[in-house]
């Protein structure tokens, strides 16, 4: 199998101002992930998604383990220059406009000029904001940030696509969008990362899904697999990590008294 | 949203597997969005704002002592003066920021998945920075230049101090000190006695006759040696009390030394090189701290820089690193060139060249230290050291 990214007892500790541990958030996580694939990284809050992905981009470097990512280190700049990122929240620049958002970051790849222009103008027109091109980001929706940040992401064109929350803040028609472009992607043959909650979503686009639990690897297959005419991925995913005790509202909303 | 996907270019040459992206043009690209963000946040045009009030409003309200000459030494002191601290405290502000708003707001994590060197990276924004301020400060002192009008400030001259350390003349007491071969250009004396007034102390260069001054006490009094002189200069007490000097204040030969114009050009450069160690210094303390903090430790800087001269004798009890701060914040006062055109002290190739030995290394330590914190520095952690 040719792996895209290879991840073997990965593992990360934060820790406090005086170097005391204070949270693992990975535990000894091991995966791989093949060229072509579309992969959904599910799990619970703090389950240690965010800090995976980050570990994979080089922006945060594991404590111990091995983790290759296009073959070298994810710091290395050539990988960097194979990669694109949409981050969990939309954090671009709000003074620039989106058509200055995309010259800057092509400048700083190392895209040509010409390139840089022209692939703007694409991906504008692929996220439906040639007609707010001009404006500030500081002036756009969640969503229409949301897209700039999508498109951003595919600017390098790259072949590692990792997408964190690509849906988060989108209404069903940019959802519905932002799911054909990951298709369109996997056809052209990228590799795709995909961390979400929403797994009629991770359902709907995924191959395969890894199912994290404080900071461990507790599941992972096949999406066909895992579907069936009686089980979708919800209920999977809940059988997986157990059903969480129901909770009843404090009394003074309305809930019993003890 | 249309998902056709824009087919990528396969003949695109991928330049980060080639050595990375073009490191100039990064640098470039960074410092722009840098003076964007300066601009658009309108925190430049805060300080621009406050400059123009500094330039424009001051001078109209400064008193002096109705000469032309006293005019233009209080408007450039306390104009030109005001106006680079200003600028100062906005490059400590804007410098601090640059580093510390990409990691606080987050768009340092789409820069850090780019294959852009960190090194680059910082240098864009201390580029940046530093040309948004230099320009400011430059048109600052373009702007006082042209209110005050360069031509009516002192001639800048060279200060030889003839004696150094107080001394006392008592009554029929003459002291005699040797000039430099072809000394020319005007003796500086300031002598301090209760009762003197009139013509007490006589003053003799040389082979030529001796003369009576008529001097004030506690008064800056300048005399003109008239043609070059060499050999000795000889001052007597004429008169019936005691005259004393203080540290400074003796017989000091003041040498022409270069136009007006050439004194503004390095006093506005030496400015300008100041205005890249605080740069440096904002950029490096954005790098590893949140943006309160670092944008205090820039600010302490200056607050310690202008108290230098009382700071730098404790040098000698203090520790290296203590001793480090104070060299590099006397650095900054040392040469600060507000003063010596409204003092008519001239500014020229030496001055320039130490304030490029002091100021530059320290410059290039703060940058180096930048950017080695900037690599070091996790960015998947938001602004949380």
């Amino acid at each position: 199998m040719d792996s895209v990214v290879s991840a073997e007892g990965l593992t990360r500790v934060f820790r406090d101002f005086w170097g005391r541990p204070r949270v693992t958030a990975v535990r000894e996580l091991s995966f791989d992930v093949a060229r072509g694939e579309v992969v959904g990284l599910l799990g619970p809050n703090g389950a240690g998604k965010s800090t995976t992905v980050k570990m994979l981009l080089g922006l945060l470097a594991p404590t111990a383990g091995r983790l290759s990512v296009l073959g070298a280190r994810p710091d290395d700049r050539v990988v960097k220059a194979r990669m694109g990122y949409l981050p969990e929240e939309s954090t671009l620049w709000p003074f620039l406009t989106a058509r200055e958002t995309l010259a800057f970051l092509g400048a700083v790849a190392g895209l040509p000029r010409e390139v840089t222009r022209e692939r703007a103008e694409q991906l504008l027109a692929l996220v439906d904001l040639l007609g707010a091109a001009d404006r500030r980001v500081g002036e756009y929706s969640k969503g229409m940030a949301r897209r700039l940040a999508l498109a951003q992401a595919l600017l390098g064109d790259p072949e590692l696509v990792v997408l964190d929350e690509p849906t988060s803040g989108l209404d069903p028609l940019g959802r519905r969008d932002t799911k054909e472009v990951i298709r369109a992607l996997a056809r052209r043959g990228k590799t795709v990362l995909l961390s979400s909650h929403l797994l009629g979503e991770v359902a709907d686009v995924c191959d395969r899904v890894l199912i994290l639990d404080a900071g461990r690897l507790v599941a992972s297959g096949a999406v066909r697999d895992l579907l069936g005419p009686e089980r979708d991925l919800e209920s999977w995913f809940l059988e997986v990590l157990g059903e969480a005790p129901s909770r009843a509202l404090p009394p003074f909303l309305g809930g019993p008294r003890p | 949203m249309s998902a056709q996907v824009p087919p990528g270019s396969p003949s695109l040459p991928r330049r980060g597997s080639e050595g990375g992206p073009d490191t100039r043009r990064a640098v470039l690209a960074v410092a722009l969005v840098t003076w964007r963000a300066a601009l658009r946040t309108r925190a430049a045009a805060v300080l621009a704002v406050l400059l123009a009030i500094v330039v424009g409003w001051l001078p109209g309200v400064l008193r002096d002592d109705g000469t032309a000459l006293g005019r233009a030494q209080v408007v450039w002191t306390y104009a030109r003066g005001l106006a680079q601290a200003l600028v100062c405290v906005g490059v400590v502000w804007l410098a601090a920021d640059a580093p510390a708003r990409e990691l606080r707001g987050g768009p340092a994590q789409l820069l850090g998945v780019r294959p852009l060197a960190r090194g680059a990276w910082w240098l864009g924004w201390w580029l940046g920075v530093s040309a948004l301020v230099v320009t400011l400060s430059g048109l600052a002192g373009v702007l006082t230049a042209a209110r005050v009008g360069v031509a009516n400030l002192p001639r800048p001259h060279r200060a030889i101090a003839l004696s150094a350390q107080p001394f006392t003349l008592a009554s029929g007491e003459s002291r005699t000190w040797t000039l430099p071969p072809g000394a020319r250009g005007e003796l500086r004396l300031r002598p301090r006695c209760v009762l003197l007034d009139g013509p007490v102390l006589e003053l003799q260069v040389g082979a030529h006759p001796p003369r009576r001054l008529a001097l004030r006490a506690d008064a800056c009094h300048t005399v003109a040696l008239g043609r070059p002189a060499g050999g000795s200069l000889a001052l007597r007490n004429r008169g019936a009390e005691t005259v004393a000097f203080g540290p400074g204040d003796g017989p000091t030969l003041l040498t022409p030394g270069g136009g007006r114009f050439a004194t503004w050009l390095a006093g506005e450069t030496i400015l300008a090189l100041q205005l890249l160690l605080l740069a440096a210094l904002g950029c490096a303390a954005g790098s590893a701290l949140s943006f309160p903090v670092a944008a205090l430790v820039g600010l302490g800087y200056l607050v310690a820089a202008a108290h230098a001269p009382l700071l730098v004798p404790l040098a000698g009890q203090a520790g290296a690193a203590a001793r480090l701060g104070l060299a590099l914040t006397a650095g900054l006062h040392r040469w600060w060139p507000v003063g010596a055109l409204a003092e008519g002290r001239a500014l020229g190739a030496p001055e320039l060249g130490g304030a490029l030995a002091t100021l530059g290394p320290a410059t290039l330590g703060l940058v180096l230290l930048g950017v080695l914190v900037w690599r070091a520095r996790e960015l998947g952690r938001g602004d949380q050291p």
